[in-house]
């Protein structure tokens, strides 16, 4: 279970990008973050993921604290920003190993998940070759696999949906139900509001640093579009 | 996973493509080229620091001193350690690039910082080869060493830069976090960089001797008074002493261990922080952002900008300004004993300066990086509707005011000091002047034909990019061919021969400038 208490997080002590944020997830938790541009979702997924660290408040993932248990709760966690930062001198293969080994995840079990990711994501026939010479679509999926390797408790993602091809994309909505299924969360940011409706059971809708609404989709929507209900909420 | 993220910064750091970029990597004559040029570079180098400490060995072997050489290798290594961990710092330590892929990794920051440091030795240890090897090589050789002297030797030179590192690394943090208060972080970040290198050349240059023999002397005893390994160094390597070989292994251990365990909460503090600083500094109500200009001046103050802020773009590039502002106040100051020294009978004030000139113009490379240091923006600059030789010549003329101010500013020291006639001067300045046209036109020449618009860090493209290789050999390649052709026309008088040079370098303008305006907008497209 994840849960974020009353969390605040300010930029160069002037604006607080984080204000008395709280949300819980529990297992088989699908949260779509949704929210305008400098909301502060990328904010909240990197205090989750340790990039940054909050002024104020708590994080805790399965009993496990940030900053306390640091690396045990980073084990179960997984963050793939929006344009992942990978390292270009190698190829693809070689870095899902790298991030498999920092998960310390044992040789056969990290070859079959790469396998049937690389399948699944259509990039069995690059892995091979150069991150260098991959485009940003293929960057993000090769993150993606590296990450779900390691079989994550929490996956963070941040605008995951930007850059995929339509077939990476329905693959992804897959791995996210057979994640959650497994008793994985989920927490992804997106402006794409179709699709976080389509596919979440939870929404979080964040403004100015604070989260004005939290729930079921259907429940926090009701008969409206979540399309109309954001735009309605902001008007 | 120390070792592993070991591995993994060495593959990215080395491997061809992250080197020299896919452009480079991609083409056979690009990727010889470069190879080529590199051997050049470090023939050159190691080849002349051979010949010098040859010539001194002999000096140091025929009045029994050769131990001599070794505090001066002390110094040299240090002093090498000093310059790159001051550049290098802040982008291994304190504000990397990769924290966001390692920061939410299961790894403890210990090891990621024990893998940053040691990749940061790599380059000190094979940059300082380049420089300090042959002073080695010269001692080994001149000091008939058994293998036990070249095995604790070459250990030892391994050993001597991680104190340094540290020091300067903790230097260059507190830099990073007093400059991070002022509004121009980074240009403050310059400042302070500028003043620590001033002060450092002040100490180091002010002590030296006016002997060859003993030229560095004043300054490794300066050194040894208060440096304690100094002395276990040359005492391990000149007679093997136990008690020496131990202290210098035990401190140099201590010192790896407190480098890490001082640098880990530093680090990690910083990196926090700097993902937090990353905001706008923009101001909407700004009337730069209203007013309509030329694109052509809107590039040039673009390139102004973003010149002061990125440091190690400033550093890299200006080595050449701050020597003729650097040297035209030292002529200031020591004009009487410059014409003592001008007496010899070989040297020729005219040349010795406008060669200084030369040398100095040649170091400040900025169109050969520049279009590179674009990166993703390139793109976005090749779909407006401008042409490319706009882009280029914004960026050539942004090269031409940024040395023309600090030259100008040394010509008029120069004409207060009452050194050469009015005439010379002007023949100088107009000489400069169009060399200075001339290189940066070529610049932007060679950035076309060798960009590299992907890289992590800028110092991939400041300092390890075959455009920025290039761009200060084609400086040094123009001076060659230019004293080749004057000296073939047997012409003495220096006021003809200047007139001469004049005329040279402009048809050599009108030529690029030829290749510009034909080629350059065709070139741009095809990138």
């Amino acid at each position: 279970m994840l849960t974020i208490e009353q969390v605040n997080k300010s930029y160069d002590k002037k604006k607080l990008a984080l204000n008395q944020v709280s949300l819980t997830m529990s297992p088989g938790d699908l949260v779509g973050f949704i929210g305008h541009n400098g909301a502060g979702k990328t904010t909240l997924l990197k205090c989750i993921a340790g990039i940054l660290s909050p002024d104020q408040g708590t994080i805790t993932l399965d009993g496990l604290r940030l900053p306390k248990d640091e690396l045990a709760f980073k084990r179960k966690i997984a963050y793939i920003p929006d344009h992942p930062t990978l390292y270009e001198g190698l190829t693809g293969a070689q870095y899902i190993h790298f991030i498999a080994d920092a998960f310390q995840v044992p040789t056969e079990i990290r070859n079959t998940r790469l396998k049937e990711y690389a399948i699944q994501f259509d990039m069995d026939q690059v892995l091979g070759k150069s991150i260098a010479t991959y485009s940003h679509g293929m960057k993000q999926k090769t993150a993606l696999i590296a990450h779900l390797v390691h079989e994550p408790r929490l996956l963070l993602l941040d605008e995951p949906f930007v850059g995929l091809d339509p077939k990476a994309a329905f693959q992804l909505k897959q791995v996210f139900k057979t994640l959650t299924q497994s008793g994985a969360m989920i927490l992804f940011s997106s402006h794409i509001l179709d699709v976080v409706e389509k596919v979440t059971n939870r929404i979080a809708i964040i403004q100015q640093g604070k989260i004005i609404r939290v729930g079921p989709t259907s429940e926090v929507i009701k008969d409206q579009s979540l399309e109309s209900y954001f735009l309605e909420l902001n008007s | 996973m120390y070792l592993r993220l070991l591995g993994v910064f060495l593959k990215q750091q080395f491997s061809f493509q992250r080197l020299f970029g896919q452009n480079v990597a991609q083409s056979w004559w690009k990727r010889w080229l470069f190879v080529g040029l590199l051997l050049y570079a470090m023939v050159v180098s190691i080849g002349g620091n051979l010949y010098l400490y040859i010539e001194i060995a002999d000096d140091l072997l025929a009045i029994n001193q050769i131990n001599v050489l070794l505090p001066i290798l002390f110094t040299n290594v240090a002093s090498v350690a000093i310059f790159l961990t001051l550049f290098q710092a802040t982008g291994y330590l304190f504000a990397y690039k990769d924290f966001e892929l390692l920061a939410p990794l299961p790894i403890p920051h210990w090891q990621v910082i024990a893998a940053k440091i040691t990749m940061m030795h790599v380059f000190v240890i094979l940059f300082s080869i380049l420089l300090n090897g042959p002073i080695l090589g010269v001692y080994l050789v001149y000091a008939q060493a058994n293998v036990l002297m070249v095995v604790v030797s070459l250990v030892f030179y391994v050993l001597i830069p991680i104190p340094v590192m540290m020091f300067v690394s903790l230097t260059s943090w507190l830099i990073y976090q007093i400059s991070s208060r002022f509004v121009n972080k980074n240009i403050m970040q310059i400042l302070f960089m500028i003043v620590f290198i001033v002060g450092y050349l002040a100490i180091s240059i002010g002590s030296f001797s006016e002997d060859l023999v003993s030229l560095f002397d004043p300054f490794i005893q300066w050194i040894e008074s208060f440096y304690e390994p100094a002395l276990w160094f040359q005492k391990s390597v000149a007679i093997l002493d136990g008690l020496s070989l131990v202290l210098f292994l035990t401190f140099h251990g201590l010192m790896y261990g407190a480098f890490i365990l001082v640098m880990t909460p530093l680090s990690r503090f910083s990196n926090l922080n700097q993902s937090t600083a990353r905001q706008s500094s923009l101001n909407p109500n700004s009337n730069n952002m209203l007013r309509k200009q030329n694109f052509f001046w809107s590039m040039f103050q673009k390139e102004w900008r973003y010149y002061f802020s990125i440091p190690i773009y400033f550093i890299n590039t200006a080595f050449g300004l701050l020597l003729m502002v650097g040297g035209s106040i030292g002529l200031w100051l020591f004009r009487d004993e410059f014409i003592v020294f001008l007496q010899q009978p070989e040297l020729s004030l005219e040349w010795l300066i406008i060669i200084f000139y030369g040398l100095s113009i040649s170091t400040v490379y900025t169109p050969a990086i520049s279009l590179s240091l674009e990166g993703s923006n390139f793109s976005v600059l090749k779909s407006l509707p401008i042409e490319g030789i706009t882009v280029m010549l914004s960026k050539v003329f942004f090269n031409v005011v940024l040395v023309l101010i600090p030259f100008l500013f040394s010509l008029f020291i120069l004409s207060m000091i009452d050194l050469m006639n009015l005439e010379s001067l002007t023949l100088i300045a107009l000489n400069v002047i169009v060399f200075t046209i001339l290189t940066s036109l070529i610049n932007g020449l060679i950035n076309i034909a060798f960009p590299k618009f992907e890289y992590q860090n800028e110092v991939e493209v400041v300092k390890q990019s075959l455009g920025a290789l290039l761009g200060v050999f084609s400086g040094f390649g123009f001076m060659a061919l230019f004293s080749l052709i004057i000296s073939m026309i047997l012409i003495t008088d220096f006021v003809v021969m200047m007139i001469a040079l004049l005329f040279l370098q402009l048809l050599f303008v009108c030529m690029v400038f030829w290749i510009y305006h034909r080629y350059v907008n065709q070139f741009f497209k095809a990138l």
